[in-house]
């Protein structure tokens, strides 16, 4: 007991702490550890960031999530499980609307957990779909995230129902070991299933690269599937993690892989990207890039998004080679005492690209090759139905932020259910958050078509172009990163600028607009054209001018703006769009070509007060 | 005629004793008479007392009371007139025992005012608790007075268990030659009406004993029938006192006799009960019993406040406890006692005269077609009906009395069916506010007629939340919403509802009713055990704040249950902090519905069976409080088999180990 007591002690402690803080230090990038928190055990230097030390004493990913989830007395885990569990692939959050109330009502906030299941290149069985359905309504929420990262999201999951929830999912052979972390999480890839065999080979890649990049650790067995079993072979000395290491990597590490002609997955916004290249439908090889990476922090000039830059080819049977051997790069020279500036970003920002490719020359052994030519031409999906090479149907849906949910006539969700129930291909998730019914039969096309009717599920035409480009973040209430609404605002505000297009006739235009609730990036919003960065309730960072496919980052342009002031904006770009358009051209260029910003490739393109300070 | 009758039947007298009486008699007025006859009575019934060998003695000192005390004579025998029908048998110098077994203290309250007004009259009485009366000394008394409360389905209060067992068992000894009388308080809107009551009448009667006079049954406005009542007692017992006490000495004044008379009329004009600040208008006490005087519990009773002298306090603070959603709304309330000069103990409660909502009462009005403005009489003042309906009367509660009343009224089958049938009867009484029974008719009534069916208003009682080392002069509750809807309107609670919709600086009319059976261990060493579920956290809260301003090494574990965690863990940040500080040392949790099998407080003491065992070998206290249904008797079949099976007993033992433990209030049970 007096083990309980003094774990709950822990989490009450954060309680209060969390609650006295405001917002912005509630973000994980939190400063140097103190001189309390550094473990006397710990072999570590001092001033590291605190989970290098969380890290250092987990025992491999373990730390004391079990004595957390045996605490009853409080809906959270320890401050330091709350670290580890992210790379369980969950995060703890609260209900931020009800968190003022609840201290007054004397009650702790009101936590849940997300939770993110791993689904390499987003590809998910019919009995994937339906269990992620099943625990959607038993442990979560009632709906399920679509995520930009092509993964499953549950929110609202109390405490006491992680570990069913889990079960529920090995069951059906998901997982969410490495969902999150500072490890390598989910590998995307194009999911798209029409235009050849060699795109099937490519998704082979990815799911090899994820599994190959994930944490051996049993602690996630051990934990969550009640998996003594492994416990005989997997004390942490038996441990070993050939490619982390005990102290794994300074930050999140993303990779995807793209195919051309297809930036869906915004391959220049991910510190690791392999672009196919394919000719006459034969898989080559891929393009490497390194460095990109979306987060940044409202008022800190060292932080800032960055585009990934191409560094050379390889053949598909180097992949995991040059997949294995970036990481451990990053593992050793990523930044460790600060983990605002721990993304490989700011690694390869620092040393250089040549520096780089020296090396993962050197540890590989051999050098790339040049990088092939690609062409990029669109970074959204395409609607509707589609024939695939193989003769099979594809069908890709509208999902409005990735919300899988019944709402009014528009049972989504119920319907999505019925499809999987006879559905014998499977379900494909998007980087734009939408998702794919993929490889239905002829024979079965008529049938999901009955049942898409049925529900009112809507497969794109029936909304605005703009839509189909707009994406946001989950934000507020549950994330506790988010300062300003993202997803729950987005709709109300795109019917807006829906209106504005169509009052300067530009309702067909193809633009992308994004919003996030934090300058952290999820919805990639500085590869939007039309790019909203949340800086307080109500209040936005605006960034233009980036490339249409993503392959140019935005510049800010005017910061913590609220709605009327963006319309305004919007109103008066749209009309000079309208007017002085070259043919062709996108608004992002277009915004760039006519000077409303101008991008200088350097920290003040992120950060306005240095762009006032340049200006005066 | 004195003399023709005397000589009619007078046959074991002999002529001059006839004569002798004949002078004695003379000229004593009808009234003397009547009192002479109860007097001689009682002389008979209990002869070996007072040495009645010599009859013309006995006449002597008759003979003194024409001279003395006519007047008191005359006082007395107006008081008895009043009464309900008094044995005559009853006039003798007997030690009276007042009996009191109360659970929420009214029924204390009662037997108290009694023991003050026979200590005011100088008559030598005792106090007792059933709680701390040993049942074996029934048979040593001489004249007992019972006061008791009926809880439930018809269960004697917890500290009457003992002794209602008692009389009832084979152990009960013969009462001949005792005298007793009864008073017992109720609620007639449940099915066993004072049953307890009738209980302890009946049994005494059936042991042998004589009844002075028949039983008073009080429904929950028991305060006039309870202080008539009280003036029989008074009445019966001086009467008697004063003719022993012409034995030895003649000197009781008259003087006295006229203040008790004045004490009388303050009683029946105003309705009060006589405060204890009359103290320094009694010549002396006599038995002083650990109840009154001295005693920790009764600490909180030395201010001038009480029940019928409530304190005005200004609400501070009204707080919704529980989250959104939660099936069970809890409120937290923060009263200001300010300089109030009112002390509490952790484990008492405090009393909440309600006032009904201004909805309830017009609807009320409207569905009378009254506009409020009548003019009502209450306790002798003249008021309109709203005020009344508002202050003074019942609009949350119905009494059977009232359901009788409609039906004569509207000869409704329903109603009519309902007056005869019990437990339709019960499920209308559980169920109904007094406008929604109006509803559906339509009732030609006087504004008078109409609050004479109406039950007096009473105070709610709250466990007090909070102890004065942590909060001072504040006083916290914790309030449960009663509230139900029904055909599309909101039915609430009287008292919870206004205490739910206090906002700072509202005020309420509150007193505190000690209650010593619920009270942490003197010895703060002592490990306690808290169990309790709902609003049933209240003490703990206030047990907790006491032992941690006292740093009490003691340790303690709180056993809570309630629907949900995240929305009813009633003060989960305290408890938090508690346990951080070690000023808690253990929590177990039941949430019933956060789970498919629902889960309640007696299966987290299942799961600790051993560990429950061990403390209470180790001398911890144990606490329960609750809903009497669910807490009460569920936990206490649980602790039973708990005890039967880690120490190994048989159930008969167990039963035996807990009610040891709880004669040395180690287990004490706070349950409503």
């Amino acid at each position: 007991m007096s083990r309980t007591n003094n774990h709950s002690s822990d989490s009450v402690n954060t309680v209060n702490e969390k609650s006295v803080v405001g917002e912005k230090s509630a973000v994980d990038d939190k400063t140097v550890v103190t001189e309390k928190a550094v473990s006397n055990e710990s072999s570590l230097p001092k001033g590291l960031a605190k989970n290098e030390y969380i890290k250092d004493q987990s025992q491999y990913l373990r730390g004391t999530i079990k004595q957390s989830l045996a605490n009853f007395v409080t809906g959270e885990v320890a401050e330091n499980d709350q670290q580890l569990i992210k790379f369980h692939g969950i995060y703890q959050q609260d209900d931020r609307d009800l968190r003022n109330e609840r201290k007054k009502q004397k009650l702790e906030p009101l936590y849940s957990f997300m939770l993110r299941a791993r689904v390499p290149a987003g590809i998910a069985t019919p009995q994937q779909w339906l269990t992620m359905d099943r625990i959607a309504s038993d442990y979560g929420n009632d709906t399920i995230r679509l995520t930009t990262r092509q993964a499953f999201q549950l929110h609202g999951i109390i405490k006491k129902n992680l570990r069913p929830t889990m079960q529920a999912m090995d069951k059906v052979l998901l997982d969410s070991i490495a969902a999150c972390g500072d490890v390598n999480r989910n590998v995307m890839c194009n999911p798209n299933p029409v235009e050849s065999k060699a795109h099937k080979e490519v998704y082979q890649w990815a799911a090899r690269i994820s599994e190959h990049l994930l944490p051996k650790t049993k602690a996630y067995h051990e934990i969550w599937l009640n998996g003594e079993k492994y416990q005989a072979d997997a004390s942490p000395e038996n441990t070993k993690e050939p490619i982390y290491g005990k102290h794994y990597l300074p930050r999140k590490f993303k990779t995807v892989v793209a195919i051309p002609p297809y930036n869906d997955v915004d391959v220049f916004a991910h510190d690791l990207g392999f672009i196919a290249i394919i000719k006459q439908g034969k898989l080559l090889g891929f393009n490497v890039t390194v460095g990109g990476g979306m987060g940044m922090s409202h008022g800190d000039p060292e932080t800032h998004p960055r585009v990934a830059d191409v560094v050379g080819f390889c053949f598909p049977q180097q992949v995991l080679a040059v997949a294995e051997q970036v990481v451990k790069i990053q593992r050793d020279f990523g930044n460790r005492e600060q983990r605002k500036l721990a993304r490989f970003k700011y690694t390869i920002a620092k040393h250089g690209v040549e520096w780089f490719k020296q090396q993962l020359n050197d540890r590989l052994g051999w050098r790339l090759l040049n990088a092939q030519p690609f062409e990029f031409t669109s970074n959204s999906d395409r609607y509707g139905w589609i024939k695939g090479f193989d003769g099979r149907w594809n069908l890709n849906l509208y999902i409005e932020n990735g919300r899988i949910k019944d709402e009014g006539d528009y049972r989504l969700r119920t319907g999505l259910r019925e499809i999987a129930k006879i559905h014998q291909g499977d379900f494909r998730l998007t980087a734009n958050q939408n998702l794919i019914i993929a490889a239905i039969d002829e024979s079965n096309k008529a049938v999901i078509e009955d049942l898409i009717t049925q529900h009112n599920i809507k497969t794109g035409d029936e909304v605005s172009i703009l839509r189909r480009h707009a994406m946001a973040c989950v934000s507020l209430p549950t994330c506790s990163l988010g300062m300003a609404e993202a997803e729950r605002y987005m709709p109300s505000l795109l019917d807006k600028v829906e209106q504005l297009l169509s009052d300067h006739g530009l309702s067909e235009q193809p633009i992308t607009m994004r919003m996030t609730g934090c300058p952290n990036g999820c919805a990639r919003p500085y590869i939007a054209e039309i790019g909203l960065v949340g800086k307080g309730p109500g209040k936005y960072n605006l960034f233009l001018g980036a490339g249409h496919h993503g392959e140019r980052l935005g510049v800010i342009y005017r910061d913590n703006i609220g709605e009327s002031e963006i319309l305004s904006i919007l109103d008066e770009l749209f009309e000079q769009y309208k007017n002085n358009a070259l043919e062709r051209e996108s608004f992002g260029d277009f915004v760039v070509r006519t000077g409303v910003v101008t991008p200088s490739y350097q920290a003040q393109d992120f950060h306005m007060e240095l762009q006032a300070q340049k200006a005066s | 005629m004195i003399a023709n009758l005397l000589q009619e039947f007078a046959a074991p007298l002999s002529s001059e004793q006839v004569n002798k009486v004949k002078d004695a008699l003379g000229d004593l007025s009808l009234e003397q008479v009547n009192w002479l006859s109860g007097y001689l009575a009682g002389l008979a019934a209990t002869g070996a007392a007072v040495g009645l060998k010599d009859v013309s003695e006995v006449v002597g000192q008759a003979q003194t009371l024409t001279n003395a005390q006519s007047n008191a004579a005359q006082a007395l025998g107006a008081a008895e007139a009043s009464q309900p029908s008094v044995n005559p048998k009853a006039a003798t110098n007997k030690l009276s025992t007042i009996l009191y077994g109360s659970q929420t203290g009214n029924a204390r309250g009662v037997a108290e005012s009694l023991y003050q007004q026979l200590q005011s009259a100088n008559i030598e009485a005792r106090l007792v608790d059933m709680a701390e009366y040993n049942p074996k000394q029934l048979k040593k008394e001489q004249r007992v007075f019972i006061v008791v409360s009926t809880h439930g389905e018809g269960e004697p209060p917890d500290d009457a268990l003992e002794l209602h067992e008692f009389i009832h068992s084979k152990k009960a000894p013969d009462l001949n030659g005792k005298e007793f009388a009864v008073l017992s308080l109720g609620d007639s809107s449940y099915e066993y009406f004072c049953k307890t009551g009738q209980d302890f009448d009946q049994t005494l009667a059936s042991l042998g004993a004589t009844r002075l006079f028949e039983r008073v049954d009080c429904d929950v406005d028991y305060q006039q029938a309870s202080t008539e009542w009280a003036e029989s007692v008074l009445a019966l017992v001086k009467q008697s006192s004063e003719s022993a006490a012409r034995d030895t000495h003649t000197e009781v004044t008259h003087t006295e006799v006229t203040q008790t008379e004045a004490k009388q009329a303050e009683i029946s004009q105003k309705g009060i009960t006589p405060n204890q600040d009359d103290e320094s208008n009694r010549p002396h006490l006599s038995v002083v019993t650990p109840d009154v005087a001295g005693s920790r519990a009764h600490a909180s009773a030395v201010t001038s406040f009480n029940k019928f002298n409530p304190y005005t306090a200004e609400i501070l603070d009204v707080i919704s406890i529980t989250a959104r959603g939660s099936s069970k709304p809890t409120f937290h309330v923060e009263i200001d006692l300010e300089d109030s000069g009112i002390q509490y103990q952790p484990g008492d409660a405090l009393g909440v005269w309600p006032v009904n909502q201004s909805t309830l009462v017009n609807e009320t009005l409207s569905l009378l077609s009254f506009t409020g403005e009548e003019l009502v009489t209450v306790e002798q003042q003249t008021k309109s009906l709203k005020d009344a309906l508002t202050q003074d009367f019942e609009l949350t509660q119905v009494s059977p009395g009232f359901i009788k009343w409609l039906a004569e009224q509207t000869k409704d089958d329903q109603l009519i069916q309902a007056a005869t049938d019990k437990s339709m009867l019960n499920g209308l009484l559980a169920n109904s506010q007094v406008p929604e029974l109006l509803q559906s008719f339509n009732i030609s009534v006087t504004a008078e007629e109409f609050v004479a069916q109406l039950r007096r208003i009473t105070p709610r009682l709250y466990s007090i939340a909070s102890s004065q080392q942590e909060v001072e002069e504040e006083v916290h509750l914790t309030v449960g919403l009663v509230s139900e809807q029904r055909n599309n309107t909101s039915r609430n609670g009287a008292a919870s509802q206004l205490l739910s919709e206090f906002s700072t600086g509202d005020m309420a009319r509150v007193f505190v009713e000690s209650n010593k059976h619920f009270k942490l261990p003197d010895d703060s060493n002592q490990k306690i055990i808290m169990i309790g579920a709902g609003t049933g956290i209240a003490p703990y809260r206030g047990f907790i704040q006491q032992r941690a301003a006292q740093s009490a090494k003691g340790q303690s574990w709180l056993i809570f249950g309630n629907p949900n965690f995240a929305t009813d863990f009633l003060y989960q940040i305290e408890w938090q902090q508690y346990l951080k500080k070690q000023q808690l040392s253990q929590i177990d949790l039941a949430f019933s519905r956060d789970q498919e099998e629902k889960v309640y407080v007696q299966h987290k003491l299942l799961e600790h069976a051993k560990q429950f065992n061990q403390w209470l070998q180790q001398g911890a206290h144990i606490y329960l409080c609750g809903d009497k249904d669910r807490i009460g008797k569920s936990v206490e079949q649980t602790i039973l088999q708990i005890i039967a099976s880690e120490q190994q007993c048989s159930d008969e033992q167990a039963k035996q180990i807990l009610t040891d433990l709880k004669r040395e209030g180690r287990y004490q049970k706070d349950v409503y």
